[in-house]
């Protein structure tokens, strides 16, 4: 008997989140392997695979089918889902609407749709009903046939008979082949048809037991915690037909049905949905979009340049005419419109005096390959001027035809970019405007703790290898154990073994859907058509069920909105520069070649600064000595992990300083010339798909993008294909055509403009430390956290330029910190751990009420503080100014004498002078313990100051390295500030003492050996001094903890950025 | 105040597992299908199945030392009576379990 035409109609991926065991692309090949003709992905309550799948299916050559598994809300059962299936274009809509009305019904995370719904939304859909856990196969397991009648009719009504059928499927779970009597039965009376379906959660058998743990993760209990709710068996895979047909056999209309549903449903494909590019309304008097856009461009250019000179008209007509040739006018004046929102926000905020024209004063910045566009400058998309650069439009827009509409960052400071998502959906509403999905996948962390609870392995040991493991992979466990001693040996025992296996397989899978830092799409047709909306965890917000991959797939405009904290402090640095000197600075307008600036950066003196401020930046510049705005943004992209990936940075430096060289094919020309012959950016990597493989500019666009997805690898050797062969007819050595080949691979790298924006704000800020630290440093301690030095780095490093660090004080502080002249500045009352900004505020307003604080009592009664806090404010030396103040130490045991908990009742005024006791004075090691307590730094010293005394004489501090020479031995101490480990290789850590920062690095070995010691707060090591074309290294090969009775405050205080 | 009854929980004729899985001696056909089974009541002959009632699949507890893997049966014999059948997958032999 010939195998009959089989479908999977009901078919949970990964992204049924907790439901499904296997990706989409193991569904789709597994499935076109074995024979059928589609496969529908009916995940729970999201169409966040249907992308997916119809570009995974159409490379297997298998039918793809949207459909969800919706749950309904029920009055008596509760929640329960049914199935439904995308017939046409109508039926889409309708279904991303239905689950965008679940999410917004029911409690987050608890979808459930009002069934009334379907009545108005149902056209284009077919529902499947019956499948095992359902309303009506509950009704029926509790012999309610007339409450299952019921069910049935009321979807009938709503759908039409012949849009409702009754699912069928053949687990071989207990009470199934029962139910599947009475579901046939219940179909022949009421005529609706029965479907065959298999209720797929994974594609494979061997599955089955990571779906019982995804079961155990979702409900948050172990495997033995979920009996009722895991499957009973393991056959919910993807089956052979013959089988499928041989356990239908006695229901051939239920597989006839299959076969016909598929029909319906697959002459629709996600791909049909449109969206239109947006069309914002244009004034009176103009032709259309792309005429207004063209006037609003020309009058900026005249506010920016004056006059508009032959060069520049020419540029202008250029991007006219390739803007009007892809249709982007409309696309342009949207991003104009949410630039003059965020223009409007900024002037709300006071960041902006109301009337700046957007050109001269944009409130963001662009990133990405857009600032290669001059239009852009000119709506105020960037602040780059691109003219200057001779930049490359290319790789934003290719003349012959766009691959996606070119994507947009902007960077905003903080405050603007909160309160500009909330004003897009006020303004455009969230029918209109979402914000992207970002999918969370599991790493070895997350994989242990979930798999080993639901394994119910012991949580302490869990906890130990989830800290001590240097893999981010759950598929490094077992390498993983071998290295800690608490757990080698266990490898093979029940339970570790599991988790060992089912963290391999978890590995990498989604976790949910969550919100994107900053990416939004609008729309001008409702985006709840295209794709289902929902409420985001933060009340307000929007966002859709589509990551960014999908959202490129489907063609829809995105645009990012990300926070900068670099800006947060640019902005207000150059407030306080105002403040205390009135200029108004205008940072496009410095010179750009001031040698003092350079000179900084040459030397890498550069904490602080961003961009170039980390380790490996700091090593870099000092080689790559820059000169000018080409060498910043050459300087920001080389630092970057597809650079270091085929040894650019290093192979670019030594050209850089002579080295001869040459392409490995004179193609390679036009694409490097300016980077010396190495990839530094994104670009390159378009153009010589073109040069060298012969792509047109599109596809080699879209030739990178593939190495930078997930599971690419057929997709890349297609183009590997096809450029070996452009290569060939250009005369291109296959052995020369697969080293350039080689060359490209999957980690990030700038674009070209991107590396210039970001350039271009690293060098304003570093002009901003140059010529005025004190805002400069104040403005970083106010934009903490800025993920790079800590508070007492930056302090330290303050210092070396000549500012002081002042404690909060009572009298003197505000909230934040504020410079007291020109080369200090007083840390905010905000900074003091173990008291809440509120309570902060709370003594700042008794303070502009009643006068400053005559003394620790008057604190005490006016401020309105808890103990704790006022302990907190004495031991951080906030009042030691007061009158009358003592020693630290005698000023808590006065709190503790004069505080009393607030009382409805007025305290008498008695006189407790006679009380204190004499106490002996709080030693510095005591003071400073206190300091790193309550403000993460000590604003007398450092802690090495005091270490010191205690070091033998051979212990060199920061100060005497630069007398060491190459290959000598050496020793050093400090606190550890940072840990890394680029690419998972050599691990690079900076010590800090009294004088500056030490750079170690560790080879693996040595690693394993000390890493213990090395994980120390304060360490000791010794080693080999290794310097190389300007840049030092201290070879570590021996370690050990520096103690101190103090120095747990230490650890608690300050977090070191490990493996940042 | 409870006096100690001197046994460990679980021991003794207090507590007794219900419904443990007893031997049973099942005929099969060609596809692993109960044709016969053993008079359960000893010394009789073979009783016939009459009809396949129900027919699943548990595969379970695999974390555990004993992971379960049985295909039930549940059958009508030709003397009127249902049972309840299983084969063990681990070990391959049958059992007779009342559900």
């Amino acid at each position: 008997m010939d195998a009959p035409a089989y479908s999977e109609l009901h078919c949970r991926s990964w992204y049924s989140f907790g439901r499904g065991a296997s990706s989409v692309d193991e569904l789709v090949v597994r499935a076109a392997k074995l024979g059928y003709q589609a496969l529908a992905l009916t995940d729970r309550d999201n169409l966040t695979g249907a992308l997916e799948l119809a570009e995974a299916a159409r490379a297997e050559g298998l039918k793809p089918i949207v459909g969800a598994e919706v749950t309904m809300a029920h009055p008596e059962l509760g929640p329960a889902p049914i199935t439904l299936l995308a017939e046409n274009a109508a039926g889409y809509s309708n279904l991303c609407r239905l689950i965008g009305s679940a999410h917004r019904g029911g409690e987050r995370r608890h979808p459930q749709l009002d069934p009334v719904k379907l009545s108005t939304h149902g056209e284009g859909l077919i529902a499947l009903l019956g499948s095992s856990g359902g309303h009506l196969a509950r009704h029926l397991d509790s012999g309610h046939l007339a409450a299952a009648r019921g069910l049935v009719a009321g979807y009938c009504q709503q759908l039409g008979s012949d849009s409702v059928f009754i699912e069928l499927q053949r687990h071989l779970a207990p009470g199934e082949l029962v139910r599947n009597r009475a579901l046939a039965e219940l179909a022949g009376q009421l005529g609706v048809g029965v479907v065959a379906t298999g209720g797929v959660s994974y594609h494979d058998r061997s599955r089955h037991r990571l779906c019982d743990i995804l079961t155990a993760i979702r409900l948050n209990t172990t495997l033995d915690g979920c009996h009722r709710q895991r499957h009973p068996n393991a056959n919910y895979h993807l089956r052979p037909i013959e089988e499928l047909a041989r356990l239908f056999r006695r229901w051939p209309q239920a597989l006839e049905n299959n076969a016909r549903i598929a029909r319906r449903c697959m002459a629709f494909s996600v791909g049909q949905i449109r969206y239109r590019l947006p069309q914002p309304p244009v004034p009176e008097g103009f032709a259309g979009q792309q005429a207004y856009f063209e006037h609003v461009c020309r009058i900026a250019a005249r506010e920016r340049y004056g006059r508009i000179t032959p060069t520049l008209q020419a540029r202008l007509q250029k991007e006219f005419d390739l803007i009007a040739k892809h249709d982007l006018a409309g696309f342009f004046l949207l991003y104009r419109q949410v630039i003059e929102m965020a223009r409007q926000v900024a002037v709300e905020l006071g960041h902006l005096p109301p009337g700046a024209p957007l050109s001269q004063r944009a409130p963001g910045r662009g990133r990405g390959s857009s600032v290669a566009m001059l239009t852009g400058t000119l709506i105020g998309l960037s602040h780059v001027d691109p003219l200057e650069y001779d930049l490359p439009l290319e790789r934003f827009l290719p003349a012959d035809r766009l691959a996606s509409p070119p994507d947009i960052d902007l960077d905003f400071p903080r405050d603007i970019r909160e309160r500009l998502i909330l004003k897009v959906f006020d303004e455009l509403g969230w029918e209109r405007a979402a914000l992207t999905a970002m999918i969370p996948t599991y790493r070895l962390p997350g994989v242990v703790r979930d798999v080993g609870r639901s394994l119910g392995l012991p949580a302490a040991e869990l906890a130990i290898l989830a800290q001590r493991a240097e893999s981010h992979s759950g598929a490094d466990l077992e390498q993983e154990m071998a290295k800690i001693p608490q757990l080698a040996g266990r490898q093979r025992q029940r339970g570790w073994r599991d988790l060992i296996e089912l963290g391999a397989q978890l590995q990498g899978f989604p976790k949910g859907l969550a919100q994107h830092p900053g990416g939004m799409i609008i729309s001008s047709e409702p985006l709840v058509d295209m794709v289902p909306v929902q409420p985001s965890a933060i009340p307000g917000r929007y966002i859709c069920q589509w990551d960014k991959y999908a959202i490129e797939d489907a063609g829809f405009v995105k645009i990012d909105f990300l926070s900068l904290g670099t800006l947060s402090q640019m902005q207000e640095c150059l407030q306080l520069i105002e403040d205390r000197t009135g200029r108004r600075i205008d940072l496009s307008r410095i010179d750009h070649t001031d040698p003092a600036v350079y000179a900084d950066l040459e030397r890498g003196d550069t904490v602080g600064v961003f961009q170039v401020e980390s380790a490996a930046q700091m090593q870099t510049i000092k080689r790559m000595r820059p000169r000018h705005l080409y060498d910043m943004a050459l300087q920001v992209a080389a630092v970057r992990p597809g650079v270091g990936a085929n040894d650019g940075v290093t192979e670019f430096l030594r050209r850089r300083h002579g080295q001869p060289w040459d392409y490995d094919h004179p193609l390679e020309r036009r694409a490097l010339a300016k980077s010396l012959g190495i990839i530094l950016f994104q670009d390159q990597v378009v153009q010589l798909g073109m040069d060298v493989g012969g792509l047109s500019a599109a596809e080699a666009d879209l030739m990178r993008r593939a190495f930078q997805r997930r599971n690419s690898q057929d997709l890349i050797g297609r183009y590997w294909q096809r450029f070996r062969e452009g290569a060939r007819d250009r005369g291109v050595p296959a052995a020369v055509a697969d080293r350039i080949f080689r060359k490209f691979n999957p980690h990030y790298m700038f674009p070209e403009a991107h590396a210039l924006a970001f350039g271009a704000t690293a060098y304003h800020m570093a002009w901003l430390r140059h010529y005025f630290p004190a805002e400069f440093y104040c403005a970083i301690f106010n934009a903490q956290p800025m993920g790079f030095w800590s508070i007492e780095t930056l302090k330290e490093d303050a210092l070396r330029h000549g500012i002081r660090t002042l404690g909060p004080d009572v009298n003197r502080s505000h909230l934040e910190c504020r410079p007291e002249g020109p080369d200090e500045f007083r840390m905010g009352l905000g900074f003091v751990a173990g008291i809440a900004a509120q309570n902060a505020e709370k003594l700042l307003a008794a303070r502009e009420r009643g006068g400053g604080f005559e003394s620790l009592r008057d604190l005490i009664a006016r401020a309105g503080l808890q103990q704790s806090a006022l302990e907190a404010l004495v031991k951080a030396g906030a009042c030691d100014d007061l009158a009358g103040a003592g020693d630290r130490r005698s000023d808590l045991w006065e709190v503790g004498l004069h505080y009393r908990p607030p009382s409805p009742q007025a305290s008498l005024a008695l006189e407790h002078r006679e009380v204190m006791p004499s106490l002996a004075p709080l030693s510095p090691e005591n003071q400073m313990a206190y300091e790193y307590q309550t403000l993460r730094l000590f604003t007398g010293g450092h802690v090495m100051e005091t270490l010191r005394p205690r070091l033998a004489d051979k212990v060199l501090s920061s100060r005497q390295l630069d007398q060491v020479p190459d290959g000598a031995r050496i020793s050093a101490a400090g606190k550890v500030l940072r840990r890394q480990r680029p690419l998972g290789k050599m691990v690079f850590m900076t010590l800090q003492d009294e004088f500056g920062m030490i750079p170690l690095a560790v080879w693996p070995s040595t690693w394993q050996r000390h890493r213990n010691e090395l994980s120390a707060p304060l360490v000791l090591i010794e080693g080999v001094m290794s310097r190389r074309d300007g840049s030092a290294n201290i070879m570590v090969d021996r370690a050990q903890r520096l103690g101190a009775p103090w120095s747990s405050e230490l650890t608690v205080s300050e977090k070191t950025h490990d493996w940042g | 105040m409870v006096t100690h009854p001197g046994t460990a929980p679980g021991a003794g004729p207090l507590y007794r597992p219900l419904n443990l899985p007893r031997p049973a001696t099942v005929r099969t056909d060609a596809r692993g299908l109960p044709q016969a089974i053993a008079d359960t009541r000893g010394g009789g002959s073979a009783a016939a199945v009459r009809a396949l009632l129900d027919a699943w699949e548990l595969d379970d507890e695999w974390w555990r030392e004993d992971p379960i893997r049985r295909r039930y049966f549940r059958l009508l014999l030709a003397d009127g009576r249902v049972l309840t059948v299983f084969c063990d997958l681990v070990g391959g032999n049958w059992f007779r379990q009342d559900v």
